[in-house]
């Protein structure tokens, strides 16, 4: 299962879904639906966001083992 | 925007031929008449999108599209949605089709029914071997 901090990084630096969309050239659903962790990005779109805040991919998907 | 004009333009000629070629058959008439309706709409977009005022309204909209088409989410969504449909309509042509055999439908239907079913299986097979190949 991954998590993500995408929501709390994204306040932190006072940016708005629609202008984060916008940058990452992705719809602002689906930023909505990767906060609401509905969805799970590509690899390239997790590298593309960790890009865009300057930090590691680590930093923002947490990727969590499920219990079987 | 050069889309819409060629699109317009080819509506258009294609409607005038079907209604001059063949003014009396009715189909071919209402399908020549809904050519050179798609024309004008097309034609519209197009001075439409000319005009400076709805230059930025126009910019916008082309972002959006060129987003909305290119999202992954949505792609996934496209992908998704074509699969259960696919699902649903096998399962869909089975029973209409089983209904057919018991009603007493003519066999060419039945067996026409059958070989949709036949070819939808058969191509998903192939697309998804081909599909295996190519990753």
């Amino acid at each position: 299962m991954v998590k993500n901090r995408l929501e709390e990084i994204r306040k932190q630096r006072g940016i708005k879904q629609e202008e984060l969309a916008s940058a990452l050239e992705v719809s602002r659903q689906t930023i909505s639906s990767l906060e609401n962790g509905r969805y799970n990005p590509s690899i390239t779109l997790a590298f593309k966001i960790a890009r865009y805040f300057d930090m590691a991919i680590e930093e923002v998907f947490i990727y969590e083992e499920e219990e079987k | 925007m050069k889309k819409n004009l060629v699109l317009a333009s080819l509506l258009m000629i294609l409607g005038i031929s079907l209604i001059t070629i063949l003014p009396n058959g009715s189909i071919i008439f209402g399908m020549g008449c809904g050519f050179i309706g798609g024309a004008i709409v097309n034609f519209y977009k197009y001075f439409d999108m000319l005009n400076p005022k709805n230059k930025i309204q126009y910019e916008e909209h082309l972002k959006n599209q060129k987003i909305n088409l290119n999202d992954e989410r949505k792609i996934m969504l496209r992908e998704k949605s074509g699969r259960i449909t696919y699902i649903i309509m096998f399962v869909v042509l089975i029973i209409i089709n089983i209904v057919f055999t018991f009603i007493g439908v003519e066999k060419w239907i039945i067996f026409t029914l059958w070989g949709v079913i036949a070819f939808k299986y058969i191509c998903g097979v192939a697309v998804f071997y081909y599909l295996a190949k190519k990753m």
